[in-house]
């Protein structure tokens, strides 16, 4: 098991990419403190990971303010004694054209798609950094190497959390806690439910995919929990994308470019 | 089961350093490995120690037949190809304004050509085949940022990084994953100027954890992105380096926020 013994927060935990991962690294020996404002759900998620065999708790917080990021560590540290990795997910999308955009909206995803990222790595890694050793994952996006268009501030955040993961690997690295950064390409989850549910966006979003299809909460998962444990030791300040290759295949979309002698078929909504 | 259970493996390069350590590891846990290199004596020695599951095939990855042949043996001796790791390179150090043609090509074609033509060999055998697959290629830190007086040993391990990419969009649609890694610093018989203790600890302090890597640390980032784990991982870098390539602010002399 390669997070046996092993303590790990997980904020957003309670559903979506974050719940996976919550699971996924309890049946790889982790305890698990689930770190979401939903309570309902992270009882859930909860069930999932005893159902694992491992032990969970529940925090129930706002990752955006301070005061709620150190009593998560408390809390963590207290059920379980230290803290090893945190994966940080928490992010509440708002989608508006940037013009639209209004401030109340920017602020509210960069509160907890950046700001939230900060303060709870900042307060799982002063323990990490007392004990000496650590992992922290950042779960970005396509979208942080791509402008995503329409995605109001969700772009410009998970660019930020890139730089923050290799920020948190260069400047805590040699105290031995190291800093990464996952970006999963279109992943249906609960976020992102109501788009896939309509059966020409998934087709489309699947077809623009270079593998076809589009990936699921679990093929993030593994990444998370690969980062989190001893097997990526020298990983740090460095990021995954798990995107079934779809960030480098701009080129397949370009229309009317046509190498092989044929029409490129190129289905989108 | 094991995690690479009747998954059977090409690693070029195997004779040595990150090769020969991805080759032990892959039949750790379960798989088998044919290790194609040019050097008979120390591949065939790696193959014999790592025991049944592994065989020793000579070849040169810069001749496509031999790059061909390498398939036709794989395919003979444990019956299919599933995996590819194309570590097989050269070195030809020298200033920019020094390099020969001979030198230039020589890496060139073992670097770049070599990981180009046994990716296609094995790509063609599994695409005839319908057999899913995953190939790993070896860039390097130095693909990222030049790396000064390593001859041509950079735009090599850029160009691999593009590659890669190129050959994970194309092969996406049928099942063959393909992705690169970047090592930084790590402790082979090709870098054996870190056996000088002076070098090796300038190279660890300039690294964010402190450390030079090792051929471990490579070798695990490999076997996840062969394996199902990384199942929608295609078309991209990964790096190993221990934060070195994210660091060049730390090396600014004279710089002190604090």
């Amino acid at each position: 098991m390669m997070l046996k013994g092993k303590t790990i927060i997980v904020t957003g935990g309670a559903s979506g990419i974050g719940r996976a991962t919550c699971v996924l690294a309890a049946s790889e020996g982790a305890n698990v403190a689930i770190a979401d404002i939903n309570k309902e759900l992270a009882e859930e998620t909860q069930g999932l990971v005893e159902a694992e065999g491992a032990k969970a708790i529940i925090i129930e917080m706002d990752t955006s303010k301070a005061a709620d990021a150190k009593r998560m560590a408390d809390e963590t540290v207290k059920a379980f004694g230290t803290i090893d990795g945190i994966v940080c997910s928490a992010i509440k999308l708002k989608p508006s054209a940037l013009e639209d955009l209004s401030e109340e909206d920017w602020d509210m995803v960069i509160d907890i798609g950046l700001k939230g990222y900060f303060l709870c790595a900042q307060a799982a890694g002063r323990v990490m950094l007392e004990q000496g050793s650590g992992s922290i994952v950042f779960i970005s996006s396509i979208g942080g190497v791509q402008a995503y268009n329409g995605a109001g501030a969700y772009s410009v955040a998970k660019a930020g959390a890139i730089m923050l993961g290799n920020l948190v690997g260069v400047e805590w690295g040699n105290r031995g806690v190291r800093g990464n950064t996952v970006a999963p390409g279109q992943i249906p989850t609960p976020m992102t439910a109501a788009m896939f549910a309509d059966p020409e966006i998934a087709a489309g979003r699947a077809a623009v995919v270079p593998m076809g299809r589009v990936g699921e909460a679990n093929e993030i998962a593994e990444a998370c929990v690969w980062l989190l444990s001893d097997r990526a030791s020298y990983v740090n300040a460095a990021t995954i994308k798990v995107d079934g290759g779809q960030a480098e295949s701009k080129m397949m979309h370009t229309p009317g470019r046509n190498w092989g002698g044929k029409k490129i078929q190129y289905k989108a909504n | 089961m094991a995690r690479f259970d009747s998954k059977i493996c090409i690693v070029t390069g195997g004779a040595r350093g990150i090769g020969e350590k991805t080759a032990e590891m892959f039949v750790e846990q379960g798989g088998k490995v044919v290790i194609g290199d040019n050097n008979e004596e120390l591949g065939s020695a790696v193959a014999d120690t790592i025991g049944a599951d592994a065989r020793f095939f000579k070849m040169d990855v810069a001749d496509p037949a031999s790059c061909q042949a390498a398939v036709d043996f794989t395919v003979s001796e444990f019956g299919g190809v599933d995996y590819v790791v194309n570590s097989a390179i050269a070195m030809a150090p020298g200033a920019l304004k020094d390099l020969s043609p001979e030198d230039w090509n020589k890496v060139i074609s073992i670097g770049l050509t070599g990981t180009f033509l046994m990716s296609q060999a094995a790509g063609r055998w599994m695409i005839d085949q319908g057999r899913k697959g995953s190939i790993v290629n070896l860039s390097s830190i130095g693909g990222i940022t030049p790396y000064g007086m390593s001859g041509a040993y950079s735009t090599v391990k850029a160009a691999v990084i593009m590659l890669s990419k190129h050959l994970g969009i194309e092969w996406a649609a049928k099942g063959i994953r393909v992705n690169a890694i970047m090592p930084g610093h790590t402790e082979t018989p090709l870098t054996s100027y870190l056996q000088d203790p002076e070098i090796k600890k300038g190279r660890s302090e300039v690294t964010p954890l402190q450390r030079v890597g090792q051929p471990v640390d490579i070798a695990n980032a490999i076997l996840f992105l062969l394996s199902d784990e990384a199942d929608y991982i295609t078309s991209t870098g990964l790096l190993i380096d221990g934060g070195l390539a994210a660091s060049v602010m730390n090396h600014l002399p004279g710089r002190k926020w604090d």
